[in-house]
C-alpha cells in the first residue's frame, strides 16, 4: 500500500478504514521501530508501546492537517518515534544527557505531544472501569462514528434521545472518574 | 438549560456544529465562566482519550495477528522445504472440512439454523482491560480472542484465574461458540443466564444463538422472546424470531 492510499484511509470515516491503514503502517514500520528499541536495551513491550504512541500522534497530525507529505510516511513515523523513544528514555534516565538526546534537538511539540499521551494513559485507565455496555456505546459513537438512530438500533432502545441520553450518563460516569483523579493530583501537588 | 443539553452543546461547539450566532454566544460566554472553560477542556480531553485508548487496543490487535502470521509462515519454513505447496495443502485440508461441516449442519440440524447462525452471530467485542506489561493466562488468552485465535485463547482462559469468574466463563463460551463448538459454549453460557449475571443480556443472547446452531429451535425461540425492548440486541431478536417464526 502506498502513501497515498494509507492517508486516504485514514482520512476516511468509513470503519475499518482506520484497521486496514494502520496495518500497512504496522508492516512497514513496526520493524525498525522494534530495532531502534532493542539496541537501546528495550523491550518488545516497550517497541509495541512506541509503536502505538507514534501511530497516535501520526494520525493527530494527519488529521489536524500537520501532517503536509514532507517526506515519506514511514521516515515521518520513525523521526516521531526517535524523539518519543529518547524522551521516554530520557524520563527514565537512562541516556545522559550529554549523549543522544542534545543531538537530536528534542522539541517542545514533542514534549507537548507526551503530555497529551499520558492524559489518554489516564483515561484509558478509567475507560477500562467502565460497565462493558458504556464502553460499547462510547467507542461506538466517537470511535466508529456511528450515529444515535445506530446506536439506538444496537442497544435496542426505544428513541434517539434515550440513545443520547444513555451516552451522556457514560461520559458522566467517566469524567466522574476523571475529575477525583484530577483533585487527587492537584491535592498531591500542593 | 440542563446539564446533558449542556454537554450537547459543548460537544457541537467542539465540533464546529454550531452556526455563527450560537458560537459567538458561546464563546462570549466562555470567556466569563471558568466553569464552562473546565468543562470544556474536559470534554476535550475525555474524548481525545476514548479515541486514543481505542486505538492503542486497535493496534495491539494488530501487533498480535502480525506476531501471529509471522510465526506461522516460521514454523512453515521450518518444518517444510517447499512451504507454498505445504500451505496450498493446509487451505485444501480446511475447504474440504469447511465443507463437510456445512454437509454436517444441513443434514442434522434445523434447515435454516446454520445459516441464520452465520448471519445473525457477530464477535462479541473484547472489554476487558487489558495491559500491555500484563503476562497473565487471562490476559494472553483474551488477546487471542480478540484476534479470533479462538484455538490459542481456550486452554489459556480455561487454565486462568481471575477476580471475576463471569469474564472467563464469558469470553470462553464465545469462543466455544465461534468454533461451532456448541455443547461446551452451552457448558459454559447458561450457568451465567441469571439475572443478577452482569453478562445476562449478553448471554441471553448468545444463548439464542447456540440454541439456533445446536438445532434447537424452540429453545431459541424462548431465549430471543425473554429480550426486552431495552435490552442487548433486542432489534435483532426481532428480526430474528421473524425469520424463524
Amino acid at each position: 500500500m502506498n502513501d497515498s492510499e494509507i492517508l486516504m484511509l485514514l482520512t476516511d470515516n468509513r470503519e475499518k478504514s482506520s484497521n486496514t491503514a494502520f496495518r500497512a503502517i504496522y508492516q512497514q514500520v513496526f520493524p525498525m521501530i522494534r530495532k531502534m528499541v532493542f539496541d537501546s536495551g528495550g523491550t518488545e513491550e516497550q517497541a509495541l508501546d512506541v509503536f502505538q504512541d507514534t501511530s497516535l500522534i501520526f494520525y493527530k497530525n494527519v488529521t489536524g492537517g500537520k501532517y503536509q507529505k514532507q517526506s515519506k510516511i514511514s521516515t515521518y513515523l520513525y523521526s516521531i518515534a526517535r524523539n518519543h523513544w529518547f524522551v521516554q528514555l530520557k524520563k527514565e534516565k537512562r541516556m545522559s544527557v550529554s549523549g543522544s538526546i542534545e543531538d537530536l534537538e528534542i522539541g517542545q511539540a514533542a514534549e507537548e505531544d507526551h503530555a497529551e499521551l499520558d492524559m489518554i494513559r489516564i483515561v484509558e485507565k478509567f475507560f477500562t472501569k467502565l460497565d462493558q455496555g458504556c464502553q460499547r456505546l462510547l467507542r461506538m459513537y466517537y470511535y466508529d462514528s456511528k450515529s444515535m438512530k445506530q446506536i439506538m438500533a444496537d442497544f435496542g432502545l426505544g428513541s434517539e434521545q434515550a440513545a443520547k441520553t444513555k451516552k451522556f450518563r457514560c461520559m458522566k460516569k467517566l469524567e466522574g472518574l476523571f475529575a477525583a483523579h484530577q483533585i487527587k493530583k492537584d491535592s498531591f501537588n500542593l | 438549560m440542563d446539564e446533558q443539553q449542556q454537554q450537547d452543546y459543548i460537544e457541537r461547539y467542539l465540533n464546529g456544529e454550531l452556526d455563527n450566532a450560537e458560537k459567538t454566544a458561546f464563546e462570549e460566554q466562555l470567556s466569563s465562566d471558568t466553569s464552562l472553560q473546565q468543562s470544556v477542556t474536559n470534554t476535550q480531553d475525555l474524548i481525545t482519550g476514548i479515541k486514543g485508548t481505542i486505538l492503542r487496543q486497535e493496534i495491539a490487535a494488530i501487533h498480535l495477528e502480525e506476531q501471529q502470521k509471522a510465526q506461522f509462515l516460521n514454523n512453515t519454513s521450518e518444518n517444510d522445504n517447499q512451504p507454498a505447496r505445504k500451505i496450498y495443502w493446509a487451505y485444501g485440508l480446511a475447504a474440504s472440512v469447511s465443507i463437510i461441516l456445512l454437509l454436517w449442519a444441513g443434514l442434522f440440524n434445523s434447515p435454516s439454523g446454520q445459516e441464520l447462525f452465520s448471519e445473525y452471530y457477530q464477535q462479541y467485542p473484547n472489554l476487558i482491560s487489558l495491559r500491555n506489561d500484563d503476562a497473565s493466562s487471562f490476559v494472553k488468552g483474551m488477546k487471542f480472542y480478540t484476534a479470533a485465535q479462538y484455538d490459542e485463547a481456550i486452554p489459556l482462559l480455561e487454565s486462568a484465574s481471575v477476580a471475576e469468574e463471569a469474564d472467563r466463563q464469558f469470553y470462553l463460551g464465545l469462543s466455544h461458540l465461534s468454533l461451532q463448538q456448541t455443547d461446551k459454549a452451552l457448558g459454559y453460557l447458561q450457568p451465567l443466564n441469571t439475572d443478577s449475571n452482569k453478562y445476562h443480556q449478553q448471554v441471553t443472547w448468545y444463548l439464542a444463538l447456540a440454541y439456533l446452531q445446536a438445532g434447537q429451535k424452540a429453545r431459541a425461540i424462548d431465549q430471543l422472546r425473554s429480550i426486552k425492548a431495552n435490552e442487548y440486541q433486542y432489534q435483532s431478536a426481532v428480526k430474528l424470531l421473524d425469520e424463524l417464526e
